[in-house]
C-alpha cells in the first residue's frame, strides 16, 4: 500500500512538469495548443514511446538496453532490403524484420541472464556491432523505392488519429496489463526489487530477465518499422543516440534506474514531456544551442522534483 | 553516474577501434615500402562521404597505395585520438575531412613534423600540405538561387521560407548563410521564419512537421544537405501540400534526391560536389605530394546547381 501511494505522488509530480511545460508553450505560441499540433507531437513521440515500453521492462529488472538505437538501424536496413531488393510483400517483410529484432533481444537476454555478463556491457557490445552490421548490409548507402502502401504505417490516419499513435497507445495498454496483471510482469518488478527473494520463491529469474530484453528488442523493431515508413528510406545511421532519448524518457517517467519501481503511465508522461519540449522549442524557433541546455535542465528539474516528492513521502 | 560510465566506456572502445587499423597498417609498413595513407572521413553514414571514400579507395588501388578508411562519426574526440594514433604509427599521408578544424590544426603540424603529408579533403584545415576545398558559401548560394528564382517566378516574389541547418558545426554555417542569401538575392521580399538544426532525414522530417504547425503557409525550405531535404520532402508530402507551390532544396547531389529532382517533385534542386571525382583527385594530389611530384597542392571543387534541366548528367 505504501509503495503504491508513493508511486502515485511520483506520477503527479511528473504530471505537474508536463502540465507546466504545455501551459508555458500554449501561452507563448499560437500554434502549440491546436488539435493538429497535438496530433503532430503524438506522432513524433510514437516511436520513442513504443520503444520506451520495452526499455521500462528492462530497467525494472535493474537492467539497461543500450542497443535500441542500433536495433532501429538494422530494422531500417533489413526491412528496406526485404521490401525492395528481395521484393517481399509488406506483411512478411515486416514480420521477418520484427523476428530479427526479437532475436537481438534474445541474444542480449541470454548473455545477460544466463551467462551473467553485465547488461551494460552486453548491450553496449550489440549496440556497436549492430551499427556496424547496418553499414555493412547496405554498404553505407541509403535504400529507397519502398512500396507506396507501406507509407500508411507511419504516415496514415485512422479517422483523425495518426496510425503510429494508435499503435503506441495499444502498446502502452498491453504494457500496463502485462506489468500489472500478469505473473511474468510482476516477476519483472520483483527481479529489480529483490532478485534473490524472487529466485528463492522458485521463479526462473533468468527466463524472466530474458523476456524483458526480447520485449525491448521486439518493440524497438516495431518502432523501427514506423520510422522506416515515416522517412520512406532505409538509412544505416538512423536511431543514433536513440537509446539515450529512450532512457531519458523512461527516467523522466519516474522509473528507478535501480529497478523494481516505476509505472508505465509515468513513462507515457515522460515520453510526452520529451516530445512537447522539442516541438515547443521549434515552434518558438529557439536556436539549437539553447535547446540542448533546456533539455538537460528539464531532465534535472523533473527528476529532482520526483526525488523530493519521494523523500517527503518517506 | 551511469551516463558518465557509459561515456568512459564509449571513449575507450572508440580509441581501441581507431587504434586497430592503425596498428595493422604500421605492421604492414614494416613488411614492405608500400605507401600507407589513412583517410579520416567525416561521416561514413552520409552517402556523400561514403562515395568520396570510394573514389579515394579506387584511386589508391590504381596508384598502388595502401589506403585505410576511418569513420570519424562527426566526433571531435575520435578525430583527436585518431590523429595521435596515426602520428605514432608514422603513416606516409593523412587525408582528413575535419570535424573540428581548430582541434586538428595542432595535430596537423605535429604530423608534418613527423614527415607525414596532410591533405584537407573538402573541409578546410589551415596549414595542410594540400587541399581540395569547397567554397561553402557559394555551395549554398547556388541552391538558394534556385529557390529564390522559384519564389520570384511561381509565388509572385513573396513567400515564407525556413532553413534546415547544422549550426552546431562551425564550418557549414556559411553554407546555410549562402542558401539564405541566395534566396534573398532573387526574392528580396521573402521572409525567413525559422532556422533550425536538421541535417538527417528523420530530424528533417520531425522539424518540418513542427514548422508546418507554426507556419502552415511555409512554402520554401532551404536545407543544408539532401539528407535533411528528403525529410522535409516527406513532411511536405504527408501534409498534402500543393507540389506546384513548394520548393525544397538540398546540397550534395545524392542519388535519391536526384531521382526526385528528375521526377519534377517539390525537391527542386541540389548542388554537386562530385564526391567520387573529388575522392580520386584528393588521393592523386596527396600521392604526388608524398612522391615529391609536381602538383598544384590547393584546388577548388567546381560546384554546379542540379535542377531538372541538367539532372541527367549526374544520374
Amino acid at each position: 500500500m505504501r509503495a503504491n501511494k508513493s508511486n502515485n505522488i511520483k506520477k503527479y509530480a511528473i504530471l505537474g512538469v508536463l502540465i507546466l511545460l504545455a501551459g508555458f508553450f500554449s501561452i507563448v505560441t499560437d500554434s502549440f495548443l491546436t488539435a493538429s499540433n497535438l496530433m503532430n507531437i503524438s506522432r513524433q513521440v510514437s516511436m520513442l514511446g513504443i520503444s520506451a515500453v520495452g526499455m521500462t521492462c528492462v530497467i525494472l529488472t535493474s537492467g539497461i538496453d543500450l542497443s535500441v538505437g542500433s536495433v532501429m538501424a538494422i530494422v531500417n536496413i533489413i526491412g528496406a532490403k526485404l521490401m525492395t531488393e528481395a521484393g517481399l510483400p509488406i506483411f512478411p517483410a515486416a514480420v521477418i524484420t520484427l523476428i530479427v529484432a526479437a532475436i537481438v533481444g534474445l541474444i542480449n537476454g541470454v548473455m545477460i541472464s544466463y551467462v551473467g555478463v553485465p547488461a551494460f556491457i552486453v548491450t553496449l557490445a550489440t549496440m556497436i556491432s549492430l551499427r556496424g552490421l547496418a553499414y555493412v548490409l547496405c554498404a553505407g548507402m541509403p535504400i529507397w523505392g519502398l512500396p507506396d502502401a507501406f507509407r500508411t504505417l507511419g504516415q496514415g490516419y485512422l479517422g483523425p488519429i495518426p496510425i503510429p499513435v494508435i499503435i503506441m497507445l495499444i502498446v502502452f495498454a498491453i504494457g500496463w496489463v502485462f506489468l500489472n496483471r500478469t505473473k511474468t510482469g510482476r516477476y519483472i518488478y520483483g527481479l529489480g526489487g529483490n532478485k534473490e527473494a524472487v529466485r528463492l520463491a522458485g521463479i526462473r529469474t533468468a527466463r524472466v530477465g530474458t523476456i524483458a530484453y526480447i520485449i525491448s528488442g521486439f518493440l524497438t523493431g516495431l518502432a523501427g518499422l514506423i520510422m522506416l515508413s515515416r522517412i520512406n528510406t532505409g538509412q544505416p545511421k538512423i536511431g543514433t543516440s536513440f537509446e539515450m532519448d529512450v532512457i531519458t524518457a523512461v527516467v523522466l517517467g519516474g522509473v528507478s534506474m535501480r529497478g523494481g519501481s516505476g509505472s508505465i503511465l509515468g513513462v507515457l508522461v515522460g515520453v510526452f514531456i520529451t516530445g512537447i519540449l522539442s516541438n515547443g522549442m521549434i515552434l518558438l524557433n529557439i536556436s539549437e544551442y539553447y535547446q540542448q541546455i533546456a533539455k538537460g535542465l528539464v531532465l534535472l528539474f523533473a527528476v529532482t522534483l520526483d526525488t523530493v516528492a519521494n523523500l517527503r513521502k518517506n | 553516474m551511469k551516463k558518465k560510465a557509459l561515456m568512459n566506456i564509449v571513449a575507450v572502445v572508440a580509441i581501441l577501434m581507431c587504434a586497430l587499423p592503425v596498428f595493422s597498417a604500421g605492421q604492414q609498413e614494416a613488411a614492405g615500402d608500400e605507401i600507407q595513407v589513412t583517410f579520416m572521413v567525416h561521416d561514413l553514414g552520409n552517402p556523400f562521404w561514403a562515395t568520396q571514400a570510394k573514389g579515394a579507395t579506387d584511386k589508391a588501388k590504381e596508384l598502388g597505395v595502401k589506403l585505410t578508411v576511418i569513420d570519424l562519426q562527426v566526433d571531435a574526440a575520435k578525430e583527436i585520438s585518431t590523429w595521435e594514433n596515426l602520428i605514432t604509427a608514422k603513416v606516409d599521408g593523412i587525408m582528413i575531412s575535419c570535424v573540428d578544424e581548430e582541434a586538428s590544426k595542432a595535430y596537423c603540424q605535429k604530423a608534418q613534423a613527423a614527415g607525414i603529408k596532410v591533405m584537407a579533403t573538402v573541409h578546410p584545415l589551415a596549414g595542410a600540405d594540400g587541399s581540395l576545398a569547397n567554397d561553402e558559401y557559394n555551395y549554398g548560394f547556388l541552391a538558394g538561387e534556385v529557390a529564390g528564382t522559384f519564389i520570384k517566378e511561381k509565388l509572385g516574389g513573396k513567400a515564407k521560407f525556413a532553413l534546415l541547418a547544422n549550426d552546431a558545426t562551425a564550418f557549414v554555417i556559411p553554407r546555410i548563410d549562402g542558401v539564405r542569401d541566395g534566396i534573398l538575392s532573387q526574392a528580396p521580399n521573402a521572409v525567413l521564419v525559422a532556422r533550425q538544426d536538421a541535417f538527417q532525414t528523420d530530424t528533417g522530417l520531425a522539424v518540418t512537421e513542427s514548422l508546418l504547425q507554426a507556419h502552415p503557409d511555409l512554402a520554401v525550405i532551404g536545407c543544408l544537405n539532401d539528407d535533411g531535404a528528403l525529410g522535409a520532402y516527406e513532411a511536405m508530402r504527408a501534409a498534402g501540400k500543393d507540389p506546384e507551390k513548394v520548393c525544397i532544396t538540398g546540397t550534395d547531389g545524392i542519388t535519391q534526391a536526384l531521382e526526385l529532382i528528375k521526377a519534377g517533385s517539390m525537391l527542386r534542386a541540389s548542388v554537386s560536389m562530385a564526391p567520387y571525382e573529388s575522392g580520386k583527385a584528393e588521393m592523386d594530389i596527396l600521392y604526388k605530394l608524398i612522391k615529391g611530384l609536381p602538383v598544384e597542392p590547393h584546388q577548388k571543387i567546381p560546384n554546379e546547381a542540379i535542377t531538372t534541366a541538367n539532372v541527367d548528367k549526374y544520374l
